[in-house]
């Protein structure tokens, strides 16, 4: 251990950190400090720019545009006030130089969202950027018509893993993304109100995480993906069907239709049971006495 | 000590001259080592100078981790580098220059975000301070422009 005992006559308080590391962070290079910065939310990361004059721009190279959760950026807005906010916006976007973006996340309040040109502004600039990974939430407090944001797409390349928490998603919407997102990997949808019925299937689907959560008026999913590792439904009993699923390992199970399937023995499952390494099922029904006996688990390593 | 080496097996030379044996495919997440490996520049001893032996088995303990656990669960590998990272600075800069020196992706984004949550929430002050070595008294005197900058959100 290298220890600088050098007697200094500042006035710190505290000196939690040994004294020779303090400027240890200036000392390395910029990409280093980039990728730090990479990982702070956005407010955060513009403010670094007043660190220093070295810290000044160095924000505008990070590769994850975070806006933060709905709350804080509510809490931005009605601090700013809607205009200046939307200039706030602006100023961020046409300050990033980064080429590319790993991760874009933005929350926002449907009240706010006036028109289908936002989403189209957000979504336009997610394929300039070649966004990686992708999150959109939009929450609203009462339901609406509000515009389906990736009406104009043709071809989103980049994008690996889309996360969608937004009402007004149907199936139609989902199936026309799939097939203008070739390197999809992951896909989340949350909290789709209209979303009745859902299929996604492609011999040259790419997908191999799937989650479904809290789309409380689904009735019926058919699966059909050949590089489905991992899909995770939480939400109402539904009629789930899954073929052509060769590589699928992980499969989890929230509440409802967890009791669904115990109570009929997991009749639709037998046939992929048998690839399984990973089986999760959260149940909370103490009523449930008897659990049934699942044959054919060979691979199984986990269960919860 | 070659000689019995077994096959796929790789030594590395901390920069104080301690050796360990690894295996070629968790020494290999190292950029730099790999490309070594590649264009057969590599003997089986690879010297790997200024990082020492403290700080390199720390390296390799992440490797060996992150090479075991490609099957297992990702979430269990999260908990795993979370608490790897969490050390003090001093070693926590270490790594960050060993990890770029050798070009080892995830450890270098692990720890980068490491250091991100110590600077998240702090104010521009603190990080001045805590982070950039600045003197109490340059902040309070040189800086009094900044210091008005630094309160205000972005706008």
């Amino acid at each position: 251990m290298r220890k600088k005992s050098k007697p200094r006559n500042d006035k710190r308080s505290k000196s939690e950190t040994s004294s020779d590391s303090e400027d240890r962070i200036s000392k390395f290079p910029d990409e280093i400090l980039i990728t730090i910065i990479s990982h702070l939310p956005i407010q955060e990361a513009t403010r670094t720019s007043t660190l220093s004059r070295r810290w000044r721009n160095l924000w505008t190279f990070t590769t994850n545009l975070d806006l933060g959760s709905v709350d804080q950026v509510r809490d931005l807005e009605t601090r700013l006030g809607p205009n200046k906010f939307q200039n706030c916006l602006n100023k961020i976007f046409e300050s990033l130089k980064s080429p590319s973006l790993n991760r874009l996340r933005i929350c926002l309040n449907a009240i706010n969202v006036q028109s289908g040109s936002d989403f189209a502004r957000w979504v336009d600039f997610a394929i300039r950027k070649c966004v990686h990974e992708f999150d959109l939430e939009i929450v609203s407090s009462k339901r609406g018509q509000y515009p389906y944001p990736f009406l104009c797409i043709s071809n989103f390349d980049s994008l690996k893993s889309l996360s969608l928490q937004y009402e007004n998603i149907n199936a139609k919407h989902i199936e026309s993304f799939l097939s203008s997102c070739p390197s999809l990997e992951r896909l989340c949808l949350a909290k789709s109100a209209i979303l009745s019925g859902l299929k996604i299937s492609g011999s040259s689907l790419k997908l191999k995480y799937l989650e479904i959560c809290c789309c409380f008026n689904l009735n019926w999913v058919k699966i059909s993906a050949p590089n489905l590792v991992s899909f995770k439904y939480w939400g109402p009993e539904i009629a789930l069907s899954l073929d052509n699923v060769p590589l699928l390992s992980e499969v989890s199970f929230l509440e409802a239709y967890c009791i669904s399937l115990v109570k009929h023995r997991f009749k639709h499952f037998t046939c992929i049971l048998s690839q399984l390494r990973s089986l999760s099922l959260t149940l909370n029904y103490p009523w449930l006495t008897e659990f049934p006996k699942l044959d054919g688990l060979r691979n199984l390593h986990t269960l919860n | 000590m070659s000689s019995s080496l077994e096959k796929n097996m790789l030594i590395l030379r901390s920069s104080d001259g301690e050796e360990f044996i690894v295996p070629e495919v968790v020494a290999v997440m190292s950029k730099a080592i790999k490309n070594m490996v590649e264009d057969e520049c590599a003997s089986n001893t690879i010297p790997v100078p200024n990082v020492d032996a403290n700080i390199l088995a720390m390296v390799i303990e992440f490797c060996k981790k992150h090479d075991e656990s490609e099957a297992e669960a990702a979430s269990d590998l999260k908990t795993f580098d979370s608490e790897f990272v969490n050390r003090g600075q001093e070693a926590l800069y270490d790594l960050i220059t060993a990890a770029n020196f050798r070009d080892v992706k995830e450890l270098l984004d692990a720890l980068c975000q490491n250091v991100a949550e110590m600077i998240k929430g702090k104010s521009v002050h603190h990080i001045r301070i805590q982070f950039l070595g600045y003197q109490l008294f340059e902040i309070l005197t040189s800086n009094f422009i900044w210091n008005i900058w630094c309160d205000r959100d972005f706008d």
